[in-house]
């Protein structure tokens, strides 16, 4: 029994659009900034990039109709995911022509060693994924549908379960790796 | 009919399959056994994957504002694709719209995979599945430990129910529930005008708008499985009248009662 009618995949008090029509644009997209804060750094794992990109898309989306946007969300994280690529590009451009310069590591109190090593290790299950892997798998955990991870992702609707069954799959053998390493 | 591909059984459990192709493949999966191992496979990675996430947010920098606060998809206009598209793979058109208590829960099959015996092997090889990992390391944990057990609280169910109440939910929020039983699940939102709930398949989608709201879920006592997820993080599992915490997000609280049967 429930309480609320699900068979209305669209809900009576809600008015299509309401919210376009009040504030400025800005004002409007302002809240996905902690959303695309939060989806960059899952991403990457650099808090400096996530910013960096959060605000660039958020810029970029300021200067375009999203009235006309079909889905302005799926826009803003394509965005968002495209400067992420891009970046990646850019810095392994740069790791290949300049020589890895050795540094002292930061000395860190115990606590904050042990927690950097538990992101370390999590972090190492993603990095062992290709970047589209990550990109589907943390869409899907954001809550995205299927085709909506597609439309962010750039890749056809009719592939994605076999792009996604693919990813679960890479995820769960970088993951076992991960767990084996640290029972071993 | 042959054992479905792995596309199609993880479609089947993100609840992107038709009616009719959900029905299809619940009739084989609950008289195979190797496919509910193999989807209870897929559960464990999936939490594996949330762990492994919610890790990662919990390293982002104290200064920035929480996910919490952002706008769900209608106050854009976010979800009109939501609203138009049918989903892409569907292979056939979905029925008209039915009542959740004409189209029983028998995703079950998909779910029972926690109860089913191809399930159980599963579970107890891998003991870090069924953990109930406690906030800091949720994704890597590999034994039940003294330090999970705070996360965990038994409630016994009274007159067959159990309630759970999510409280201090600063909305907007999207809040998914996914259950794996027959029996009968409520889900009453109270708050926010702008709730949104769809659900489908034996689970619930429920986006609360602008203003703060109190979730209440009931779960019959004989449920074997249930899962909270809010903002796509797994945050609890039901099973058989106990509840365990499986992740932290700020601002929700859980609390239990016994459900009211009058």
């Amino acid at each position: 029994v429930y309480e609320e009618d699900a068979s209305d995949r669209t809900v009576e008090h809600e008015a299509p659009g309401r919210a376009v029509e009040a504030g400025s644009l800005q004002d409007r997209i302002e809240p996905l900034r902690a959303e695309i804060l939060r989806y960059v750094h899952r991403l990457t794992g650099d808090a400096d990039a996530a910013e960096d990109v959060t605000q660039e898309a958020l810029v970029r989306m300021l200067s375009a109709d999203i009235d006309e946007m079909r889905n302005p969300r799926a826009w803003l994280y394509r965005v968002a995911t495209n400067l992420v690529r891009d970046r990646a590009r850019k810095l392994a451009r740069e790791r290949r022509l300049t020589e890895p310069i050795e540094s002292e590591p930061p000395v860190r109190p115990d606590h904050e060693l042990e927690r950097n090593e538990t992101v370390d290790r999590v972090r190492s299950v993603l990095d062992r994924l290709s970047p589209r892997d990550r990109e589907m798998l943390i869409l899907r955990e954001s809550g995205f549908r299927h085709r909506e991870i597609a439309e962010v992702a750039g890749v056809q609707p009719q592939s994605m379960p076999v792009l996604a069954a693919r990813a679960m799959a890479r995820f769960r053998a970088a993951w076992l790796a991960e767990v084996g390493d640290e029972s071993s | 009919m042959n054992h479905p591909e792995k596309e199609t059984l993880l479609a089947l459990f993100d609840g992107e399959l038709s009616d009719i192709e959900t029905a299809r493949l619940e009739r084989h999966i609950e008289n195979c056994a190797d496919c509910r191992e193999r989807l209870a496979e897929l559960e464990e990675t999936s939490m594996a994957l949330a762990g492994v996430i919610a890790e990662l947010d919990a390293a982002e920098p104290d200064a920035w504002p929480t996910a919490r606060t952002v706008a769900p998809n209608s106050v854009l206009g976010l979800d009109r694709l939501s609203a138009q598209a049918p989903p892409p793979f569907a292979p056939e058109p979905e029925p008209a719209p039915v009542r959740p208590t004409d189209a029983p829960l028998r995703w079950a099959a998909g779910m029972l995979l926690l109860a089913g015996v191809g399930a159980a092997a599963a579970i107890y090889t891998r003991p870090w599945v069924e953990t109930p990992a406690p906030a800091t390391s949720p994704a890597l944990r590999t034994a039940p430990s003294e330090a999970a057990e705070p996360n965990v609280f038994i409630v016994t169910p009274v007159d067959g129910s159990l309630v759970v109440s999510l409280t201090g939910v600063a909305a907007p929020t999207r809040i998914v529930v996914l259950f794996a039983d027959q029996g009968d699940v409520t889900i009453a939102a109270t708050g926010p005008d702008e709730l949104h709930l769809e659900n489908a398949r034996g689970s619930a989608t429920l986006d609360l708008g602008a203003a703060p709201a109190t979730l209440r879920i009931t779960f019959p006592s004989n449920l074997d499985s249930g899962t909270i997820r809010v903002d796509g993080r797994t945050i609890a599992r039901v099973s058989a009248g106990r509840m365990d915490r499986t992740g932290q997000v700020e601002g929700v609280t859980l609390t239990t009662e016994a459900a009211d049967r009058s």
